[in-house]
């Protein structure tokens, strides 16, 4: 800082930022320096035009635009997270169609009315000598049809 | 905009997630954002575009506001950063430069002729923003914050992320060079 021109203090003794001491020093330098007063009257006058300067109307609906692109945004960015699901989605969403419905012919297949008759007549005559000396399941169901099952009333009239 | 307890609770709530507090925000900082950006670049497409980019980026990050300066002074940095990067690229410093064109000013333009006195004042405006267009960015941030915005020194240095003698002497050096490039026009008038 010059100490005979205090310049750098005028910007903040416009703004009313300096210490008593020193606003009493530049007051007393601008009544003595035409100079210093010249620019400080320049400084005082930007600051006031600076301070009148219209403020600029703003772009109607600028807030709800940046609120809108900011959930594009956001949407773009939860789909960005899962980077192949976009491109994968549709092939998976088939595959796992398809898998479904080989599941459910599957189980189908499994659980036929051959089979289901097999497995009933498995658990009447699991207990009979000739039932378990049948070597497959054609000769289980002919012995089945030949020995259809008692009804309970039979089976208590027996006994 | 004064940084007030009303603003802290949103926030907070926009830092947990809440989208409502998140659109309040924008809605109460949006126009200063764009203002301060219009006063530094003097375009007003380039201000509505940085303004949105600078809440693009300043709403994700949210999280990251430590409550260290008043939240306008945040966007205000994020908002100067996007300008600085944007005036490296060769299409805006087209614009940032001497050939803006008297269309960027339209802003400052009344719809009706106005009288000779006004004509006068909107003639000193207009010459004011081309000065203030003709200094570093720096220079230019420092004085809107200052002047137009009315941000305390603490303020600007938090914002800027200067010391405070910084502020102090990059200020009086704006304003000096300000009122060099005025002086003529100032001297044409007497």
């Amino acid at each position: 800082m010059n100490r005979r021109h205090p310049r750098k203090l005028l910007s903040l003794y416009l703004d009313q930022a300096v210490s008593p001491a020193q606003k009493q020093r530049v007051e007393k330098h601008l009544q003595q320096c035409a100079g210093c007063a010249r620019e400080a009257a320049s400084l005082q006058r930007l600051r006031q035009e600076m301070s009148e300067l219209p403020r600029p109307p703003v772009p109607p609906g600028l807030a709800a635009r940046i609120m809108a692109q900011y959930r594009s945004q956001q949407r773009a960015s939860f789909w960005g997270s899962f980077d192949i699901a976009p491109r994968l989605l549709q092939p998976a969403m088939v595959l796992l169609l398809l898998l479904t419905m080989l599941a459910f012919v599957w189980k189908g297949r499994g659980e036929n009315i051959y089979d289901q008759a097999i497995k009933s007549y498995t658990a009447v005559y699991e207990n009979s000598s000739s039932w378990s000396s049948l070597n497959n399941d054609e000769e289980a169901l002919r012995f089945a049809l030949n020995h259809p099952p008692q009804s309970h009333q039979e089976r208590d009239n027996d006994q | 905009m004064v940084y007030t307890d009303e603003q802290h609770e949103l926030i907070v709530a926009a830092q947990a997630g809440d989208e409502n507090a998140l659109a309040r925000l924008v809605q109460l900082h949006a126009s200063d954002v764009y203002r301060f950006l219009l006063h530094l670049c003097g375009n007003q497409a380039l201000a509505e575009d940085l303004s949105q980019e600078t809440f693009l980026r300043a709403l994700p990050a949210i999280q990251k506001y430590e409550f260290r300066a008043p939240f306008r002074a945040w966007l205000f940095r994020i908002a100067v950063n996007l300008l600085r990067d944007d005036r490296r690229r060769v299409a805006v410093r087209k614009l940032l430069g001497s050939d803006i064109s008297d269309d960027d000013y339209l802003h400052l333009a009344s719809a009706d002729p106005p009288p000779d006195t006004l004509a006068e004042k909107e003639e000193f405006r207009r010459e004011l923003n081309q000065a203030l267009n003709k200094l570093p960015l720096a220079l230019r941030t420092v004085v809107v914050m200052r002047d137009l915005e009315e941000m305390s020194y603490v303020e600007i240095s938090q914002a800027l992320g200067w010391r405070l003698g910084t502020v102090k002497s990059r200020l009086f050096r704006a304003r000096q060079e300000l009122a060099a490039l005025l002086r003529p026009y100032w001297e044409d008038q007497e």
